[in-house]
């Protein structure tokens, strides 16, 4: 309340000095008298626009000066892409143009308001029309236009031209896709295949397949999804560029890169970074304003990124949609490329498999468990692939050792045929082995979160990793610890012979029942395993 | 006068026998509105109207930048304690953990969103466009009053409602729309995507489709009236370049606004009744819309755009008709090249039909496409180049009055100059892929359209308040106010530039996340403080506007500024009909100054002399 009593005080009193200024001016006027009053606020008004007029346009070159630094092709802001330098060169031919006519007009206007201001004895001439001089500067500035707009458009055309056919086919062009979502940037690599898999909106799940891939299309198998984007020099890249909910915009300042993110109507840009990240680093450190250190005594042009932003108001956290581009050597991409894990793999396959579920279940303290655990995946991982790849079919298997720990299912897992689940189960009970062996303790609870629900064993496996559970965690003691996980050991020891029990129970149900001949001993497996996985929600391979 | 009778007959249904003259005669109207009710609230004398258009129009002045001042707020002091306009903000405030209080992202970007609509559709739209067509339109084509005073009385009325509803909008506990002023879907659809897209969505929908009818209102009086009300003589190559302009305006409004109607009823369907006119493949908050598939985003970018481009220039040509006016009339000399301001007005008013899809080029349309819209739109840089240097011939040898009004006009021209030329860069798609969506545009269009509009605005108010109250406003304050609001408006704007041409894009809310962003922290802190400033100096418009309406020096000299046009032929504070007698007769062009030695300047109602030509041609 006395914020407002105090508030409305002030808005009466700058309302009376308002008042008081205007009155006292005008009052000396009246007793000037009105002529020789008005020729003298001509004179000094016109003086002022002088007085403006050149602070303004000196102030404008000063400007320029202190801000060349970070303006568009001075600087270390000049492009870092192949097409960026002629939107640079087209911004600066602009300025060049413009600005000439900016200072001559700027100057002209408050010239001529100061020149012929009224005054005694002076009359403005009758001056209606001069069609020459119309036609003049009517002239001037439609050819000054016609060479900004064939040269803008020349390098628009150039710069917006999608990639064709023939370099489609050749080695020296990529595909990637970023998808914008409220509030980030999805990204998406091809894989070894070097072939985005197709997406479909409706098989979006979040935090499991969060682009919507489809798992049937084989191109999807490999594609993988980084946190950043990271691309070779010098090679050319069409961003594919795709919305999830509202528009956005992919935008990279140094690449001189911008398209919106629509959703249902992918959009593309084309470019080819030409620095690398340690390039610009470089360039930056030139700059004095860039050599000041942060708080860890790193330079800041150390920590120099390009950022990829978004520039389409997409609602309230627009403003941080950050993800960092870092363009690499080719033998840097190459060695970044060799420890992607595609997503499939990440987010789907690991959601399946205990195994794999474990790396992100063991903590950061247990840094050794997680790189053995890591180890032991990656060879599946890699014959997995190039058997995929090699064959064209999903379906594809591995060795029986594979299939143990690579079970896959569709999206979500819910229709998961019976020998797969058992089979999940199994190895997630290895798994659990392995990681008891290894004595880490942590977190064991979410593998109880992973919701079993087959019938018959699922309600005894439950039980037992109840068990073995509660024997795990009644202690923090080591010692204890190992005595428990001797006990553990032993508990799913039983289970894993059960699980087997199960597992040749039903390879057997299911070998009488089906038709396909063997051609190994591990043939009926295969067979059983795909003909029930084509009844469930896989797609099939082609 | 006789129409004015009919219309007004047919209106009422009064008999018109016995109303004789007594409109003509009283100064408070005509005995329609011979109550205050009548005179000053529902009136239909179109110089009423205009003065509540103007009024309403700074009322929503006031408040659109003062919400431009909190946003900047954010932006120049983002780690400012502003718990002390919790009074004010209330839950808008948020406290953080270092118990300081922030604006909240949702009401920054609904600040952002209605700071954009307030000014562009209700201030410089129907507070300018309104105002000065109202006002001079029949005054200076010598009419009684619009084709249709009770169209225009309801122009106004729908207009305060639209006003009405988007006010009450700014209290829903969810927010206003914070969608931003093109309200894209599928943002501005999406009630899931956004707090700002719920209620207050639908209500600033509903708003604007208020403000369609209103201006469409307007629009149909304002063409009917210049084309058949204009009185005799007046020929269109005799109407003063306001009068062009006004009437290009309204044919503009007429073509364009429908259109954006239908979005805008499009978009509302898509809200409501589950239509899918923009909606297409989305998944959002957890949920793909399975059946919200087959619409695109990019056909209401279109239609906006087809309002959205016209609307500026539906914003700046009445300003560049007023200033062509003020400027003659203080410089004492014709303006230059009458006959080519005409042709650029209508040349611009053509081609901003044709380059709509210049703010649409980095939006996924093909890119062949821009290549016409490229053409188009460095086109008008011809005509309005020609503005410019006619402009500056205008003042070239002329004898300048340095009065608010001028000032504003010459303000107005260097406004105009220094946003018109970075529209070149912008216009030019290939330069466009940068400069989309970075403060280079939030610049260009504040200086090319927000404060010249305003400066036009500005010197037709100072100009011609002596018409609508009878007195003079203050010179004093309104030189304080002209050069406090051009230097602090170049300060706000100016950086902003380098803002863009560092590529910091625009509508941040906060640029710490970004290292190529974040370095302009000094200067945005100064644009912050200069915009601050601006907004004090406006005070002193406020104070002057309502001081001299009541208090102001009072108007003696019928014609003060020594003006040729009709409006200046009817008496100080005239009454509804405008003229007590008979209609002012025409006999030649509205520029004839300084063209004689004894004369000064020969009114449009003089008749030729013998052996004289009319001066425009």
């Amino acid at each position: 309340m006395l914020e407002i009593i105090i508030g409305a005080v002030c808005a009466v009193l700058l309302t009376v000095f308002i008042v008081q200024i205007g009155k006292a001016r005008e009052l000396a006027s009246v007793v000037r008298g009105d002529k020789k009053e008005e020729y003298e606020v001509n004179t000094m008004q016109a003086a002022l626009g002088m007085v403006f007029m050149v602070v303004f346009l000196l102030l404008c070159i000063w400007s320029f000066i202190v801000y060349t630094p970070t303006s568009l092709g001075w600087g270390p802001n000049t492009a870092s892409s192949a097409h960026g330098s002629d939107i640079d060169y087209m911004f600066n031919l602009t300025l060049f143009f413009t600005a000439i006519v900016f200072f001559a007009t700027q100057y002209l206007l408050f010239y001529y308001s100061w020149k012929y201001r009224g005054r005694k004895g002076h009359k403005a001439i009758y001056w209606a029309h001069n069609e020459k001089l119309e036609m003049v500067w009517m002239i001037i500035p439609a050819v000054v236009m016609t060479f900004l707009v064939v040269g803008g458009l020349n390098s628009w055309n150039m710069i917006m031209a999608d990639v064709n056919e023939e370099e489609k086919l050749g080695e020296d062009y990529m595909e990637i896709e970023a998808k914008g979502f409220q509030f980030a940037w999805l990204l998406r690599y091809p894989g070894r295949d070097a072939q985005l898999g197709e997406t479909d909106f409706t098989k979006i799940v979040q935090g499991a397949n969060d682009m919507g891939q489809i798992w049937s299309d084989v191109r999807n198998v490999d594609d993988f999804a980084p946190d950043n984007i990271v691309l070779p020099v010098n090679k050319k890249v069409r961003v594919r560029i795709t919305a999830r909910d509202v528009l956005h915009n992919f935008y990279i300042r140094d690449m001189r890169v911008k398209m919106d993110a629509v959703p249902g109507m992918p959009t593309y840009f084309v470019f080819t970074p030409t620095v690398t990240t340690d390039s610009i680093r470089s360039r930056y450190s030139k700059y004095p304003e860039w050599q000041g250190k942060d708080k860890d005594g790193v330079p800041r042009y150390a920590r120099y990124n390009y950022e990829l932003a978004c520039a389409e108001l997409c609602g309230k956290s627009h403003f941080n949609m950050k993800k960092l581009v870092m363009i690499l050597t080719q033998e840097k991409y190459e060695a970044w490329l060799d420890e992607q894990e595609g997503s499939y793999e990440v987010k789907v396959n690991k959601k399946d498999d205990g195994s794999f579920e474990l790396i992100d279940v063991v903590g950061e303290e247990n840094k050794d468990i997680k790189e053995q655990l890591k180890k032991k995946r990656r060879p599946h991982k890699t014959t997995f692939y190039n058997n995929v790849i090699a064959t064209g079919n999903i379906e594809v298997r591995e060795t029986k050792e594979d299939r143990d720990t690579m079970v896959y299912s569709d999206v979500i897992g819910e229709r998961l045929d019976v020998l797969s689940r058992l089979i999940l189960e199994k190895s997630k009970v290895n798994a659990l082995w392995a990681y008891f062996e290894a004595g880490a303790l942590a977190e064991v609870e979410n593998i109880r979160n992973s919701k079993i629900d087959i019938r018959g064993f699922e309600k005894k496996a439950i039980k037992e990793y109840a068990d073995v559970l509660k024997i795990a965690r009644t202690t923090n003691d080591l010692n204890t610890a190992k005595e428990n996980t001797n006990k553990a050991k032993q508990v799913i020891s039983v289970l894993i012979a059960d699980a087997e029990k199960l597992v040749e129970e039903s390879k057997k149900d299911k070998k009488d029942n089906t038709a396909v001949a063997p051609q190994d001993i591990e043939a009926p497996q295969d067979s059983t395993l795909t003909s029930s996985t084509d009844s469930s929600a896989v797609e099939g391979g082609r | 006068m006789a129409d004015i009778n009919i219309i007004e007959e047919q209106l009422h249904g009064h008999d018109h026998h016995d109303d004789g003259h007594d409109h003509h005669d009283d100064h408070h109207g005509d005995k329609y509105q011979s109550s205050l009710v009548d005179s000053y609230l529902f009136s239909m004398d179109h110089k009423n109207i205009a003065k509540q258009f103007l009024i309403t129009g700074m009322f929503w002045a006031v408040i659109g930048s003062a919400m431009s001042i909190l946003f900047r707020l954010q932006l120049g002091f983002p780690d400012a304690d502003l718990s002390w306009l919790q009074p004010l903000l209330g839950g808008w405030i948020e406290i953080n953990e270092q118990g300081q209080g922030v604006l909240a992202q949702d009401f920054y970007y609904a600040l952002v969103t209605m700071h954009g609509t307030i000014i562009v559709f209700f201030v410089l739209t129907a507070g300018l466009s309104g105002t000065f067509s109202n006002l001079l339109i029949p005054l200076q084509i010598g009419a009684r009053d619009m084709a249709s005073p009770l169209m225009n009385m309801l122009s106004y009325w729908f207009f305060f409602l639209a006003g009405v509803v988007l006010f009450i909008s700014l209290f829903l506990n969810t927010g206003p729309f914070s969608g931003g002023w093109t309200a894209y879907p599928p943002l501005s659809e999406l009630p899931q995507a956004s707090d700002g897209s719920k209620a207050g969505a639908t209500m600033w929908l509903l708003s604007l489709v208020f403000f369609v009818v209103s201006v469409l209102l307007g629009g149909i009086n304002y063409i009917t009236t210049v084309l058949n009300m204009r009185t005799k003589g007046m020929s269109l190559f005799r109407m003063p370049l306001t009068i062009w302009a006004f009437l290009v305006t309204a044919i503009l409004g007429l073509l364009s606004f429908p259109v954006i109607a239908s979005g805008f009823f499009m978009v509302l369907f898509d809200r409501s009744l589950g239509t899918s006119f923009f909606l297409n493949e989305i998944f959002v908050a957890g949920e793909a819309l399975t059946d919200r598939v087959g619409g695109s985003s990019l056909l209401y970018q279109h239609l906006f755009w087809f309002l959205g481009h016209p609307e500026v220039y539906i914003i700046i040509l009445p300003a560049m008709g007023i200033v062509s006016e003020v400027l003659s009339v203080h410089s004492r000399k014709p303006i230059f090249g009458y006959k080519a301001m005409v042709f650029s007005i209508l040349a611009i008013g053509v081609l901003s039909f044709l380059v709509w899809a210049h703010h649409m080029y980095m939006s996924g349309v093909n890119p062949f496409i821009s290549n016409i819209f490229v053409l188009f739109t460095l086109i008008i840089a011809v005509p309005s180049a020609v503005k410019v240097f006619n402009w500056i011939a205008t003042i070239w040898g002329g004898n300048l009055r340095f009065n608010s009004a001028s000032l504003f006009s010459i303000g107005f021209v260097s406004m105009f100059i220094s946003g018109g030329l970075t529209g070149i860069f912008l216009g030019n798609s290939v330069v466009d892929i940068q400069q989309h969506d970075t403060y280079f545009v939030v610049a260009h269009f504040h200086v090319v359209m927000g404060v010249a509009a305003f400066f036009g605005m500005f010197a037709g108010v100072y100009h011609w308040f002596p018409r609508m109250f009878g007195r003079f406003m203050n010179e004093t304050l309104g030189k304080i106010h002209f050069w406090g609001t051009m230097i602090s408006a170049y300060l706000v704007f100016g950086p902003m530039h380098y803002l863009g041409m560092a590529g910091v894009p625009r509508r941040y809310y906060s640029f710490e996340y970004f290292e190529n962003f974040s370095q302009f922290d000094a200067m945005n802190a100064f644009i912050t403080i200069a915009a601050i400033l601006g907004f004090l100096f406006q005070v002193v418009f406020i104070v002057n506007f309502f001081y001299s309406i009541y208090r102001g020096r009072k108007q003696t000299d019928m014609n003060p500024w020594g003006a040729t046009t009709l409006e200046w032929t009817a008496p100080i504070n005239a009454g509804h009909g405008n003229w007590p007698g008979e209609i002012p007769e025409v006999h030649r062009w509205p520029y004839d100054l300084s063209r004689y030695e004894d004369e000064e300047f020969v009114m449009q109602t003089v008749p030729l002399k013998e052996g004289e030509v009319d001066g425009g041609h």
